[in-house]
């Protein structure tokens, strides 16, 4: 399976609580529903048709209560959200409870990244986390992410739980596809493109890094690494009627590099 | 008046700064679009003076005026301002020190006659500036990498606040330019 995680973030990172207050948590969070602004016809349209492109959800404890409580009262038919999340396999990671009621619902208890490594292997499609930070810390952590949903808010609240907090492991991304809605959110998809490959003095010098870096983009190309999304049918469907963004046509492989410009202004890259 | 931009890199986790690197050359991303290089030169021209704190005044001092780069002209030529209360001097050609109330000395800058200003950070100076609402426009760079460790560009906010999207712009190297402005109201 390709584990893809969806989430909506502030521009200052913050992902809790986006679609309506949860004082119950007690956390001291009083921003909850932060998000709610910002959904228009392009966002429901867009993560409608993410949901329908899934075969099973893995959720983290707290976003699976919330899901649980709400999405199993919807038994709307027409719903395309309700009738995915209510009849797909959700597998629940937590520490803390002993059974899980929500239909279609598995606990994944032990060694967790042997047991979502194990899924992904045995299952096709594609499982989808929404939601649920610190899973999705512990997924990067292991390498298990294939691909980041992100949809950035034009807002900044000062605080709340992030979905990178600090101590995230490092990651360097390849740009897979952007767009925005009508509302100023901006939707960025997101592929791993293995560890950061930091510019040292040393290496600057000796162009080591230069090298490296070609090489990095040319191996992630020459991968077969997708660079549209024409190989998902559903997602491509969501982004139809967005208003487009130039979008990476892979200039990195196809246009000579000016190695200066990697060399001088990019240490002083603002 | 005339505007301050703050204009910074930043990586996916809201970072603008690794410990003990500057920019983006430290933080393993690809080399730059020619086509994002472009637009920020455009900018740097239309720019009237840059803003600065003073470690990143100092990393810049000693940077571009041996730089042989696009960005070096602009970068040297016009008018400088670092803020700081503990410099006493700033030999980069043509700098001022402002060690007066931040809020205060932006507010003079930004009724002085003149085209727009462009703050660059670092971490400290642009979590001040948006702390006390003294920017009237975003510049952000995202940079397609999670750093895990850093100082963030917003910290210390003692209030909420909203923005206008006035752009944004994917370009070949991952990085997404996002353009805001603070929403009216």
């Amino acid at each position: 399976m390709r584990l893809t995680v969806t989430s909506h973030l502030t521009l200052d990172g913050v992902m809790q609580s986006n679609g309506k207050p949860e004082p119950e948590l007690n956390d001291g969070f009083e921003q909850g529903g932060w998000q709610v602004p910002y959904f228009d016809q392009d966002m429901d349209r867009l993560t409608a048709d993410w949901i329908a492109a899934a075969d099973a959800f893995l959720l983290g404890r707290r976003t699976y209560e919330l899901f649980a409580n709400y999405w199993s009262q919807v038994t709307d038919p027409g719903d395309p959200r309700a009738t995915r999340l209510n009849a797909l396999p959700k597998y629940v990671v937590s520490t803390t409870l002993d059974r899980v009621q929500w239909h279609n619902s598995m606990l994944l208890q032990g060694d967790l990244a042997g047991e979502v490594a194990k899924l992904k292997r045995q299952l096709g499609g594609e499982l989808q986390v929404h939601g649920s930070a610190e899973l999705v810390r512990t997924l990067m952590k292991h390498g298990l992410v294939d691909e980041y949903r992100l949809l950035i808010h034009p807002v900044v609240l000062g605080n709340g739980k992030r979905l990178f907090a600090d101590g995230t492991t490092p990651a360097a991304l390849e740009l897979i596809d952007t767009k925005i809605t009508s509302r100023g959110v901006v939707a960025q998809i997101y592929q791993p493109s293995g560890k950061p490959q930091y510019l040292s003095a040393a290496a600057e010098q000796e162009g080591g890094v230069v090298k490296d870096s070609v090489s990095r983009h040319a191996a992630t190309r020459s991968a077969g690494q997708p660079h549209q999304m024409q190989h998902r049918p559903a997602d491509r469907a969501g982004f139809a009627r967005l208003k487009p963004m130039q979008c990476r046509p892979g200039l990195i492989a196809t246009t000579g590099l000016d190695v200066r410009l990697f060399i001088t202004p990019a240490i002083r890259d603002f | 008046v005339r505007k301050l931009v703050l204009q910074m890199g930043v990586s996916l986790d809201g970072l603008v700064a690794r410990p003990g690197e500057f920019g983006a050359g430290g933080w393993g991303v690809p080399p730059e679009d020619p086509a994002l290089k472009a637009r920020k030169l455009d900018w740097l021209r239309a720019a009237g003076l840059h803003l600065m704190g003073r470690a990143t005044y100092e990393e810049m001092a000693g940077f571009w005026p041996s730089s042989d780069d696009e960005y070096a002209k602009p970068m040297n030529d016009l008018p400088k301002v670092v803020f700081s209360k503990t410099l006493t001097r700033a030999e980069w050609p043509d700098s001022t020190i402002a060690s007066g109330n931040l809020a205060d000395e932006i507010s003079a800058l930004k009724r002085e006659p003149g085209k727009d200003m462009i703050a660059w950070g670092g971490a400290t100076f642009a979590q001040s500036l948006s702390r006390l609402r003294l920017v009237d426009e975003y510049r952000l760079v995202l940079q397609p990498v999670a750093l895990g460790d850093g100082l963030p560009l917003f910290a210390g906010l003692t209030s909420p606040f909203v923005l206008d999207l006035i752009e944004a712009k994917a370009y070949s190297d991952g990085a997404v330019l996002h353009v805001y402005r603070p929403a009216a109201g």
